[in-house]
């Protein structure tokens, strides 16, 4: 995608997941992205390969005057400029003032934002999945609460970084103004359970879902997820496999029951289910529209036919090793994404871009 | 008068239930003018149907009161900041009038499976023939193509088809589902996104294009740190652990349903917490860490989460505890942050507080211009003020079913 191929980001790394990953959707979609790291910084080379490919490496120490001012000369042609609360010795706030009202949009992204009293509380992606709601939610009646696994509240949060810096650049070519934009990744999951919020104060809740497994069923060679809640949905599966459904029975009267009745749901299905195999359910289902998905491992995923048609993962070359990992996230249509990828080595990209930055010799490392 | 960032941007959006409802409503946050078009004949599926009990029972305690349609918190949780109409787009009269609305329009949103587009009469190279610049974003379960793409698909069918169910799981062959259907919010995130890097494209080039989010692809997206490891995928993320940290787990408090997280984010916050926890350090970190975290669990499971909280967090480890949303609704960190909108709810309801825009802006920030739209309710606002039509000729549309609002008639 070259969407954004003359937009110029600079990242400020101190391996942080958020700003690493906000500036990857700019990189895929184009733009030019260089991403700086302190000398003699940790670095984890298959977090590389997921985050990295197609940035321009420069290592800076921009806790010294020149590097400052090489920081600076390079954001003087950037558009955008991230960090996280990784990134080691970077003061924000200087830049916020020196730079109004400049062009260039500053984003800060964080766990909990860049003030109020929590703000420089020590946090993780777990700490965050659990004051946002989303660990209690996930949790099965007694059962532990879950987080999603990985670092999802992280990436929510470089998903909201990267909307709010490309609103702040569709802002500037109103008005020619930048501006800084601060994103939380408490309030970024908050707002991704928008519904559960209003859920509460329409009606209280929401509660715990009552079974860990939900909508999963089993089947002849593992699981697969049926959505029965809408009615047309049900009255499908009851004539497609010939279901005897007593109807004097309320726990399958209707949407809602079937909803807290599931165990009954699993038996009057189980006669159907241990004789079809995951894919065959899918496609059964699928093509009478009712939802069904295949329960995948992600080993399977990656020799799923549907996501090799349309090349969902990409071979990732970094320090000599290949990784298949993810793609992008959203594409132009009909564009099929690169089959080969690279990340540059660390500071490969360090004197051809800071040259000529300074008046005299030498970069800062 | 306040000004926000996307108020240039006109939006014409078909999409339904949550995905690309929320991928709208973050726009409509920053501004984008955004008419969403329902069916007389068929309403958002989130609406839960014109007659109450049909569809999730997702009405307040007061009742579904005569127009439960409006009366929807999961409608109402993500259509604020839009004006809705109605229009049947399978009438001539209902193309019409929608490619009328594409005029003037700078995007385009839907997420029906890949041949209904094309089927109604308004595929891309239609919507470029009456605007040439027009972005066209769909949201397709699985994308457009491929072998899976006519195939129907929402939150709770996608999150196992992405591997995160897999991985969401307790242990291996215990997979678990999201308490809510999560990659609806993940392609709701990722359509926003794609409508401003189209955006930002168009007003460098002048060009429109059409992107394509696969919701199911955007949920695998969420998880390439998986993937990028050298060993097995399955071997990784049970129970809330971390590739990055020796120690990252959930522990009951005493008392019910009262936990608290704790993270170590090094081998030094591990030995801090040992030493709280009563273990006698050993050499092998690997050992350690589960001797450590099943110390931790006896430790936490003799106090209050209040009392273990405290404790904790006053040595520097990362703690939290795990909130419902009557606790989340009263965090100091997001009331400081003056982060809830209050929004006055449709027929009644009254005000609620909802959550602010994904992202504060220091000169733009976004907010809440409308509440949440009632089922056709500005259909008459877009079609006889910002349209031109007669007020006869939309009498005569309403009274056919085209157009106008609730049930048709």
């Amino acid at each position: 995608m070259r969407l954004l191929k003359d937009v110029k980001v600079i990242e400020i790394s101190g391996g942080g997941i958020k700003a690493a990953y906000c500036t990857k959707l700019f990189s895929e979609c184009g733009a030019e992205v260089i991403k700086c790291l302190l000398p003699n910084a940790m670095h984890d080379e298959a977090m590389r390969v997921w985050l990295d490919s197609g940035k321009a490496s420069v290592i800076l120490d921009w806790r010294l005057t020149d590097g400052d001012k090489l920081l600076r000369g390079l954001a003087k042609t950037a558009d955008v400029i991230v960090w996280d609360e990784l990134t080691p010795f970077f003061d924000h706030t200087a830049w916020d003032a020196a730079s109004e009202p400049s062009r260039l949009i500053r984003v800060g992204i964080s766990d909990l934002g860049s003030d109020g009293p929590l703000a420089d509380t020590p946090c993780s992606d777990l700490v965050v999945s659990a004051l946002s709601g989303m660990a209690y939610i996930n949790g099965a009646a007694g059962r532990l609460p879950l987080r999603e696994p990985g670092n999802q509240t992280a990436i929510v949060a470089a998903l909201a970084g990267f909307i709010g810096a490309l609103t702040a650049l569709a802002n500037r070519t109103q008005t020619g103004e930048g501006q800084s934009v601060d994103v939380s990744a408490l309030e970024a999951m908050v707002n991704v359970l928008s519904p559960s919020v209003l859920q509460h104060s329409y009606q209280g809740g929401p509660e715990r879902k009552p079974s860990a497994d939900g909508f999963l069923f089993d089947c002849a060679d593992g699981k697969v997820s049926i959505i029965i809640a809408s009615e047309q949905s049900w009255q499908t599966l009851v004539e497609l496999w010939g279901l005897e459904v007593d109807p004097s029975d309320p726990r399958l009267a209707s949407e809602g029951s079937r909803r807290l009745n599931l165990p009954a749901v699993r038996t009057l299905f189980e006669r159907v289910l241990r004789t079809k195999t995951r894919k065959e359910l899918f496609e059964e289902l699928c093509a009478v529209r009712v939802p069904c998905g295949m329960l995948l491992s992600p080993s399977e995923l990656r020799n799923d036919p549907h996501l090799k048609e349309r090349r969902s993962f990409s071979a990732v070359e970094g320090a000599g090793v290949v990784r298949q990992v993810p793609g992008p996230s959203f594409r132009v249509a009909g564009q099929v994404p690169p089959e080969m990828r690279s990340v540059h080595a660390l500071g490969h990209d360090t004197s051809s871009l800071l040259a000529g930055l300074l008046p005299q010799e030498g970069g800062a490392e | 008068m306040k000004r926000y960032p996307l108020e240039h941007v006109r939006i014409v959006d078909l999409t339904q239930a949550w995905a690309g409802s929320y991928a709208l409503q973050l726009l409509g946050d920053f501004g984008a003018d955004i008419v969403k078009i329902e069916s007389r004949s068929r309403p958002d599926p989130w609406r839960g149907g014109f007659e109450a009990g049909r569809g999730l029972a997702a009405y307040p305690t007061s009742g579904p009161g005569d127009r439960p349609y409006n009366r929807a918190y999961l409608a109402n949780s993500v259509n604020r900041n839009k004006r809705a109409i109605t229009l049947d787009l399978s009438s001539s009269d209902g193309v019409e009038i929608f490619l009328e609305l594409v005029r003037e329009a700078d995007v385009v949103t839907e997420n029906f499976t890949p041949r209904v587009m094309n089927n109604l009469g308004i595929g891309f190279e239609v919507l470029r023939s009456v605007r040439p610049s027009i972005i066209l974003l769909s949201m397709p379960a699985f994308g457009l193509s491929g072998p899976y793409s006519d195939f129907p698909g929402i939150g709770g069918t996608i999150e196992p088809m992405s591997g995160n169910s897999w991985l969401l799981g307790e242990s291996p062959g215990q997979p678990q589902v999201s308490g809510v259907m999560y990659p609806d919010a993940v392609a709701g995130l990722n359509g926003a996104a794609a409508v401003l890097a189209a955006l930002q494209h168009r007003e460098a080039t002048g060009e429109g294009v059409h992107m394509e989010v696969s919701q199911h692809e955007s949920m695998i997206a969420m998880l390439g740190e998986f993937f990028a490891q050298d060993a097995a995928v399955e071997s990784f993320a049970y129970r809330n652990s971390d590739l990055a940290y020796p120690l990252n787990a959930i522990f009951a408090a005493l008392g019910q349903e009262d936990w608290i997280t704790v993270t170590a984010r090094n081998n030094e916050e591990l030995c801090v917490l040992a030493e709280i926890v009563g273990v006698t350090p050993i050499e092998d970190d690997a050992i350690r860490a589960n001797e450590i975290e099943a110390a931790t669990a006896l430790w936490v499971q003799s106090r209050t989460a209040d009392e273990a909280e405290r404790c904790l967090a006053s040595t520097g480890l990362a703690v939290g505890r795990v909130r419902s949303m009557s606790e989340v609704l009263a965090c100091p960190q997001l009331n400081a942050r003056a982060y809830w909108q209050l929004v006055e709810q449709p027929e009644g309801i009254g005000a609620v507080p909802m959550p602010g825009p994904i992202a504060q802006l220091s000169v733009t920030p976004g907010g809440v211009r409308l509440p949440p739209a009632r089922h056709g309710e500005h259909s008459r606002e877009v079609l006889v003020d910002r349209l031109g039509i007669s007020p006869d000729k939309f009498a005569e549309l309403a009274s056919k079913g085209i157009t106008g609002e609730g049930p048709p008639p």
